[in-house]
């Protein structure tokens, strides 16, 4: 019994027994680059600016995906102690940079599977605001420092900490916060102009898939009339292969570029 | 010079008229601009004018067309 997921059943018999043999999450990493077409997203954007109701790249990446784990739900799971889950909510953990200062901050993002690309954009909004306040410290930014503060108990406390979440048995509020407890790792590199990067997926914790937005580069791609350049946004995406099949992820990841050809799709739900 | 050509770049990858941006446009709060829009347009600007590569600091302390006028302007 964990309380961030809910054990599945009914799958068949491969998901139960890889788990057995890989038992760790870098064991069963795999990686993808899937290149977004910049130019329906720019327009959109720009439709959208002048509606008054901004959007960014990022917000359209993120509702895309959410879009697709509400389509292919296996790619909200996850695996702790070689036991296969479903996430209860979906959770997005990304970096924020603080203007002026070294120290980031990492926290997560909760969404529902019905909210829109507005309803995306805001909350990212409302994550930045908050986590770009001065004199704001974060459940992980404390729990992190009274680690430190902690001194010799500190590695003690990190493998109590890494047993508890093993069997399920971390503090909710912990698991609340954690950044490493989420459906989601993304990363925008291409803000620091870096090119996307195979990320590592942590052991600790749940998260399954790692995506890292890097620069912009031009793909090529045949058509009737010879080779084309399509200018892309390259996605790197770390994937654990425990949760579901390549098969799976490769009709997930051909949604999220359909979703992204055609972003209107993004502001309502069927 | 330098600040029309920024202009028309900027209303090229926005989508924006000339008329509806100024040098104390901020590119964030009035143009709605992401970071990925900020470095399209400084690769952009960079490709343009033939200067090199903008640093991050460089382009934190850049928050309207009129910055990026005048760090162009630099270097043209």
């Amino acid at each position: 019994m964990r309380a961030d997921g809910t054990r599945v059943k009914n799958e068949v018999p491969m998901y139960y027994l890889i788990p057995q043999f890989l038992t760790k999450r870098y064991d069963a990493m795999n990686m993808v680059t899937v290149d977004i077409p910049v130019e329906p997203l720019r327009l959109y954007m720009n439709a959208k600016r002048k509606e008054g109701r901004p959007v960014s790249h990022l917000a359209l990446i993120v509702a895309a995906y959410l879009r697709a784990a509400s389509e292919y739900p296996a790619l909200n799971r996850f695996i702790v102690n070689k036991r296969i889950y479903q996430h209860n909510d979906f959770t997005v953990s990304m970096v924020v940079l603080r203007p002026g200062k070294d120290n980031d901050t990492m926290s997560k993002i909760y969404f529902d599977f019905t909210d829109t690309i507005f309803d995306v954009q805001s909350k990212i909004d409302d994550y930045i605001s908050e986590n770009r306040k001065d004199d704001n410290a974060n459940a992980l930014d404390k729990t992190m420092e009274k680690l430190v503060q902690m001194s010799w108990l500190m590695s003690i406390a990190t493998g109590l900490i890494r047993l508890s979440d093993r069997y399920g048995l971390l503090p909710k509020a912990l698991v609340k916060a954690s950044p490493f407890h989420a459906s989601l790792l993304i990363s925008n590199l291409a803000s620091i102009r870096t090119n996307h990067i195979y990320h590592h997926v942590y052991e600790f914790g749940t998260t399954s898939v790692g995506i890292t937005m890097g620069n912009m580069r031009e793909v090529p791609h045949r058509t009737k009339d010879g080779i084309v350049f399509d200018r892309c946004i390259p996605l790197g995406v770390v994937m654990d292969e425990r949760i579901c099949s390549g098969h799976y992820f490769a009709q997930a990841f051909a949604r999220i570029k359909e979703l992204l050809a055609a972003p209107r799709l993004l502001e309502t739900i069927d | 010079m330098v600040y029309d050509k920024i202009c028309e770049l900027i209303c090229a990858q926005l989508g924006l008229e000339t008329s509806e941006v100024s040098r104390d446009t901020e590119f964030v709060a009035d143009l709605g601009c992401d970071s990925l829009d900020i470095v399209e347009l400084t690769i952009a600007l960079e490709e343009e004018f033939g200067i090199p590569e903008i640093s991050e600091d460089n382009l934190k302390s850049i928050k309207t067309i009129g910055d990026l006028a005048d760090y162009a302007q630099r270097f043209a």
